[in-house]
C-alpha cells in the first residue's frame, strides 16, 4: 500500500529514492540494482489503480501494465517531451539527469499528481 | 557678521521665470567673486502658486540662506506678504506697479519702490523681459555698475543674435536708470576683498555634487525615475556621463531603477539610483536583495517632507529610520549623510568604495535644501586628487580567478572567509561561472535551508562590517573642549548651527558644534566622548521624531542631558530659531 | 563542440527540484542546446530570473545566474547587458512573475529594446505556491483561489508584445523541444529584445491544459504555408484569430536596439572602461559648474 500511504512516499520500494532525496539528486540507496519493470510493477500494484477504492490488480496484470509502460517509455520519440506513460491513475516519467536517468512514479490523489517514488537508472545508451 | 551680508529675493507666481531671474542674479554675483547661497521656495506645480528665489551675497562662504532680507523684488502682493516676516529693518521692496499697488503693514521700516516692470518691458521688448527690468533696478540700488550683467547677457542670448542681446541690454538699462531716478533708497553690497574679485569658483548644489562625485568615483550607469527633489541629479549626470560611455536611464519606476543599479553592479559597472522618499519606499525589496545577495548598490535619497506624498518641494530630514531599517529580514547596510556640497562630492566616492568593499547597499541621504540650493564652492575644495577608487575583492581577470581556483579547487561566490567578505567575480570570466541569489545559500551559491550554513552565512554578512569604523571620519567638530552646550546636527543644518554657535559664543556661552556625517553605522564611540564631555546636548533636526536623537539613545546611550530641537514645517532652520531654542534651555 | 558545450552547461547546473514531467525541464534543455549550437560557453552567458518555479531556470541552466526578486528579472537583465555588452543575457520567468507582478517591466523592456532574450514559461497557473490562478489562466478556470472560476480575462502576452513594438515575438511548446531550441537560437541571435512565450505545462496543478491538450490545439507555424512573420499587422491578426494557440516564430523585424540609440555608448564593454579618466579631465568637468 505504499503508493497510497499518506504522506506520500512514506515507504518506498527497495532501490527507490524518496521524492525528497530525488530532489537532492541522491543516488539510489539500494544495494541491489532494481530492474525497472519490477519496480514499476510494484508501483502499479501499490496504487490499486490510483484511488485506493478500486481492487488491487493481480500480480500478472500489474506486470503486464508495467511492461507496456516501460516499452512506451523506452520507445519514445526523442523529439517529444516528456517521456511519459500513464495507466490506471499511475503515471511514469523517464527523464535525463546528470550522469543518468530518473524514472518517477506518480499517482493522482484527486487534486494533483503526487510523486510517490523515483528510481535512478544508469545512463541508458 | 551676518550684517555684512546682503540678502536679495525675487518672488512671484510659478511659471513667471522667477527661478531664472534669481539664477541670473546669483550667478553674476558669484562670478564677480562673491560667495552666494541660494534658496528656492517652490511648489509641485507648473503654473500658479507662489515661488521665490533668495540669494545671500557674502564676501565669505555661507552654508545657509541667511535670516534677513534686504531687497525684495515682488511681482505680486502675495510675494510681499510671504516675505514680510523676513524683511530686515531699513530694507526695501521693488514691486511691479503695472500689475498692483504694493502694501505693507503700518509701522514697518521698509521702503516700497513702485516700478512699472511689466509696462517698461512691454514698451521696450516683450513682457517676459520684466525680469530683466527688475534685475537692472536691483543692480542700481545695490551699487552694481550697469554693465555688471553684460557677460551673462552675451552668454545667455548671444546665440540668438546681437539684436536679442541688445534688447535685453536696453531693458536692463531702463530698469537701472528708472530705479536711480525714482528712489533714494540705496544699500550697497558688502565689500569684496581684492583677492576674491573675479575668482573662479564653482556654483553648484548638492545634487550637482552627487552627480559629479559619482562620475569621478567611477559610476557609469545611473538608472532613476524622475522625482522632486532628486531629478537634478539626472540632469547633471546627463551632462557628464556620455563622455565616458556611461548610461543615464530613465526607468519605468523606482523598482526597476534600483534593480537596474543592482544588475549593473553585479556585472561589474559602478551604478547608482537617485530618488526621494517615495522612491526609496519602492526600493525596500531591492535593499534586501542587495544585502542578501551581497551585490553592491548605491542609492541617493534626496529627502523631501513626508510621509507618503507629503510636501514634495519642502525639506525634511525624516528618512533616517527609513534608510536604516527598511527591507524585511536583517541585512547590513551603510547610511551616509553629507552636510555640505563638498561632503556630497566626497561621499559619493566613499559610497561606491564602501559598497564595493563590503558588498552592501549604501544609502546617501541628502536633504532637499542641500540638494537644491546652488551655492559658491571653492575650486580647491573639490579636490580630485583625493579620489581613490577601491573596488575591494573584485575579480576582473582570468588570472585572479585562477588564483582562487588554485586555492579552493573552484570559485565560490559566497566563500566563508575570515573577514566575511567573499571575492566577487565578474560574470564573463572563465572558470568562475556562478549563481548570485538572495535565497539563503551555501558557499557555492546553491539555494538551501540547512540550519548550520544559514547561521554561518548570516554571521558572515554581518561580520564583514566589523572592520568599518565611522568614528575616524564621520564627525566634524568646532568650538571649545568640555563645552557647556553641544549643538548636534546632520545634513544641511550645519550652516545654521555653525552661525548660531558663533553668535552664542559672542554672547558669552561656551558652545561647541558637532555635525554627524554617517547615520549607520553611527560613529557611536566618538559621539559618546563628545556627549560625556558636554554640559547639555541639543540635537537639531528637521523632523518630528528626533531620529538622530533616537539613534544616539539606541547606539550611544541614554543621557538625560541630551534633547532634541525639532522643526518640521518644511522650512529649514533660521539662525535666530536655533539661538532661541538654545536660550530656552541654556 | 556543441555537444561538449551542452555537457559543460550540465556540469555547472544544480540538481533540479521541479516535478517529474514539468515542461520547464524541456525549456532548460532546449536553451542549453541553443546556446551550445551558437557556440556560447556558460561563462559568457548570464541568465536572470525572478521567483516561482521558473525562478529556478538559471540554477538548472548552468550558466552564470542572477536570481532576483518576484517579477524583477527584466530590469536586472537589461542593466547587465548595458553594463557588459559582450555577455549573452537571458531573462526567464513564468506567467505569474512576468505577466502578473512583472508586467510593467515587461512592457517597458519591450519598448526599450535592450538586446536580451526573455523566456516565459507559461503554464496558466501558479505552481510553486501550489495551484492558484495566474494572469494567463483562462476565464472560468477553477483553482484554489478561484473556486467558482476565474472572473478575469487572461493577459494576452503575444498581442501585448506586438503592440509594444517588439522586434522578435515567438511562442514555443515544451512538448516540442526541437522546435523550441531552434526558436531560442534565433531569439538569442536577434539584436534587440526578443520574447519567447513557452507553453510549458504544469503537470501537477493544471489538469486541463496538458501536453495532450496543447499538442492537439496548437497550430505549428512552421507548417503554415504562406505565413509571413515579417508583417506585424498580419501577425497580430493571426494571433488574435487563433486565440494565441500558435507555436513558432510569430514576428520578427530588424530594429536598432537601445544601446545603438545611446550617445557616447562605446563599442568596448562599459565594464572595461577606464574609471580614472574623469580625474584627468578635472578642468573640463568643473567647467560645467562655473
Amino acid at each position: 500500500m505504499w503508493l497510497n500511504a499518506s504522506p506520500p512516499g512514506a515507504a518506498v520500494p527497495p532501490g527507490a529514492v524518496s521524492p525528497k532525496d530525488a530532489a537532492r539528486g541522491a543516488a539510489s540507496p539500494g544495494t541491489t540494482p532494481v530492474e525497472p519493470v519490477t519496480w514499476m510493477t510494484e508501483a502499479v500494484r501499490g496504487s490499486a489503480g490510483g484511488r485506493g477504492d478500486r481492487p488491487r490488480l493481480s500480480a500478472d496484470s500489474a506486470r503486464r501494465l508495467a511492461r507496456a509502460c516501460w516499452s512506451e517509455l523506452t520507445n519514445h520519440d526523442p523529439n517529444v517531451f516528456p517521456v511519459q506513460a500513464e495507466r490506471r491513475g499511475v503515471r511514469f516519467y523517464l527523464q535525463e539527469e546528470r550522469g543518468g536517468q530518473r524514472l518517477s512514479a506518480l499517482v493522482w490523489d484527486g487534486f494533483q499528481w503526487r510523486t510517490v517514488g523515483s528510481l535512478r537508472l544508469p545512463a541508458s545508451d | 557678521m551676518t550684517n555684512a551680508d546682503f540678502n536679495w529675493k525675487v518672488g512671484g507666481a510659478q511659471g513667471e521665470g522667477i527661478d531664472s531671474t534669481g539664477e541670473i542674479f546669483a550667478l553674476t554675483l558669484h562670478r564677480m567673486g562673491y560667495y552666494v547661497y541660494t534658496y528656492r521656495h517652490f511648489m509641485s506645480l507648473i503654473k500658479g502658486g507662489h515661488t521665490n528665489y533668495k540669494v545671500r551675497i557674502s564676501p565669505v562662504q555661507r552654508r545657509h540662506r541667511g535670516d534677513g532680507l534686504d531687497l525684495l523684488v515682488a511681482f505680486d502682493q502675495g510675494s510681499i506678504d510671504f516675505s514680510l516676516p523676513e524683511m530686515s529693518p531699513g530694507s526695501a521692496i521693488i514691486y511691479d506697479s503695472t500689475s498692483f499697488e504694493g502694501r505693507i503693514p503700518e509701522g514697518r521700516n521698509i521702503t516700497l519702490i513702485p516700478i512699472p516692470l511689466t509696462q517698461m518691458a512691454r514698451d521696450l521688448g516683450m513682457v517676459i523681459m520684466k525680469n530683466m527690468v527688475a534685475i537692472g533696478a536691483s543692480a542700481a540700488l545695490v551699487g552694481l555698475p550697469q554693465d555688471a550683467f553684460e557677460g551673462y547677457l552675451e552668454e545667455r542670448f548671444g546665440k540668438k543674435g546681437d539684436a536679442v542681446v541688445e534688447t535685453n541690454r536696453k531693458v536692463l538699462a531702463a530698469g537701472y536708470n528708472y530705479a536711480l531716478e525714482h528712489t533714494d533708497w540705496r544699500k550697497p553690497l558688502p565689500g569684496l576683498p581684492e583677492a576674491s574679485k573675479g575668482k573662479k569658483r564653482l556654483f553648484m548644489h548638492g545634487n550637482d555634487a552627487v552627480a559629479l562625485g559619482a562620475v569621478v568615483a567611477g559610476c557609469r550607469v545611473v538608472a532613476a525615475y524622475p522625482i522632486t527633489p532628486a531629478t537634478e541629479i539626472l540632469y547633471s549626470v546627463l551632462k557628464l556621463l556620455p563622455k565616458y560611455g556611461g548610461v543615464v536611464l530613465q526607468a519605468e519606476d523606482e523598482i526597476a531603477a534600483c534593480q537596474m543599479a543592482i544588475g549593473a553592479n553585479y556585472a561589474g559597472v559602478r551604478a547608482m539610483t537617485s530618488t526621494s522618499g517615495p522612491g526609496l519606499s519602492l526600493m525596500s525589496e531591492s535593499l534586501g536583495l542587495s544585502g542578501a545577495s551581497e551585490t553592491p548598490l548605491v542609492i541617493v535619497d534626496v529627502m523631501r517632507a513626508g510621509p507618503s506624498t507629503g510636501m514634495p518641494t519642502k525639506t525634511e530630514q525624516a528618512d533616517a529610520f527609513h534608510a536604516i531599517y527598511s527591507a524585511h529580514g536583517e541585512i547590513q547596510r551603510i547610511v551616509l549623510a553629507p552636510s555640505t556640497v563638498e561632503d556630497a562630492f566626497y561621499d559619493m566616492q566613499r559610497a561606491f568604495n564602501l559598497a564595493d568593499k563590503y558588498q552592501v547597499p549604501v544609502i546617501v541621504l541628502v536633504d532637499l535644501v542641500l540638494g537644491l540650493s546652488k551655492q559658491t564652492v571653492d575650486l580647491e575644495d573639490i579636490d580630485f586628487e583625493r579620489i581613490a577608487i577601491d573596488r575591494g575583492k573584485l575579480l576582473t581577470t582570468k588570472d585572479e580567478v585562477d588564483a582562487v581556483v588554485a586555492r579552493l579547487g573552484h570559485y565560490k561566490r559566497y566563500e566563508l572567509t575570515e573577514d566575511g567578505i567573499s571575492a566577487r567575480a565578474l560574470p564573463g570570466l572563465e572558470d568562475a561561472v556562478h549563481m548570485v541569489l538572495s535565497y539563503e545559500h551555501d558557499e557555492e551559491g546553491n539555494e538551501m535551508e540547512e540550519r548550520g550554513m544559514r547561521v554561518k552565512q548570516t554571521r558572515k554578512r554581518f561580520n564583514k562590517m566589523r572592520s568599518l569604523n565611522m568614528d575616524e571620519w564621520a564627525l566634524r567638530r568646532t568650538g571649545p573642549q568640555n563645552p557647556d552646550l553641544l549643538l548636534v546636527g546632520w545634513g544641511s543644518t550645519e550652516g545654521q548651527l555653525e552661525e548660531a554657535r558663533e553668535q552664542l559664543t559672542a554672547g558669552g556661552l561656551k558652545v561647541a558644534h558637532l555635525q554627524v556625517g554617517a547615520l549607520y553605522p553611527l560613529p557611536a564611540a566618538a559621539i559618546r566622548k563628545e556627549i560625556e564631555a558636554a554640559g547639555k546636548v541639543l540635537v537639531f533636526e528637521n523632523n518630528y521624531e528626533g531620529q538622530l536623537l533616537e539613534l544616539i539613545k539606541q547606539k550611544v546611550g541614554h543621557y538625560d542631558k541630551v534633547q532634541a530641537s525639532l522643526k518640521f514645517d518644511g522650512d529649514p532652520f533660521y539662525v535666530s530659531e536655533v539661538v532661541a531654542m538654545v536660550k530656552e534651555v541654556a | 563542440m556543441a555537444v561538449n558545450l551542452v555537457t559543460e552547461y550540465k556540469e555547472h547546473a544544480q540538481s533540479s527540484t521541479w516535478c517529474p514531467g514539468c515542461g520547464d525541464f524541456a525549456v532548460v534543455a532546449a536553451m542549453q542546446k541553443a546556446l551550445a549550437a551558437l557556440e556560447l560557453p556558460p561563462h559568457q552567458v548570464v541568465a536572470v530570473t525572478g521567483i516561482g518555479c521558473s525562478g529556478k531556470f538559471n540554477y538548472y541552466l548552468g550558466a552564470n545566474g542572477f536570481n532576483s526578486l518576484h517579477g524583477r528579472s527584466l530590469p536586472v537583465a537589461q542593466a547587465i547587458k548595458i553594463a557588459n555588452r559582450d555577455l549573452t543575457v537571458i531573462a526567464a520567468g513564468g506567467d505569474g512573475d512576468g505577466y502578473g507582478i512583472g508586467i510593467g517591466h515587461f512592457l517597458h523592456a519591450v519598448r526599450r529594446n535592450v538586446d536580451i532574450t526573455y523566456v516565459v514559461m507559461d503554464n496558466h497557473i501558479y505552481g510553486l505556491t501550489t495551484g492558484q490562478t495566474s494572469p494567463t489562466s483562462k476565464k472560468g478556470f477553477v483553482t484554489k483561489t478561484t473556486p467558482y472560476g476565474a472572473a478575469e480575462y487572461p493577459i494576452r502576452p503575444l498581442e501585448l508584445a506586438l503592440a509594444g513594438g517588439a522586434g522578435f515575438v515567438a511562442q514555443g511548446f515544451s512538448g516540442d523541444p526541437k522546435q523550441l531550441a531552434e526558436i531560442m537560437k534565433q531569439a538569442v541571435q536577434h539584436k534587440g529584445f526578443s520574447l519567447i512565450n513557452v507553453y510549458s505545462p504544469c503537470v501537477t496543478f493544471n489538469h486541463e491544459e496538458t501536453y495532450e491538450w496543447w499538442r492537439q490545439n496548437l497550430v505549428n507555424l512552421d507548417q503554415e504555408q504562406g505565413y509571413d512573420a515579417t508583417d506585424r499587422t498580419a501577425a497580430f491578426r493571426y494571433v488574435y484569430e487563433h486565440n494565441g494557440l500558435l507555436r513558432g516564430v510569430i514576428f520578427r523585424e530588424e530594429r536598432r536596439d537601445y544601446q545603438s540609440e545611446l550617445p557616447g555608448y562605446a563599442a568596448e564593454a562599459l565594464v572595461r572602461q577606464d574609471l580614472s579618466q574623469p580625474v584627468k579631465d578635472r578642468a573640463e568637468l568643473l567647467a560645467a559648474f562655473m
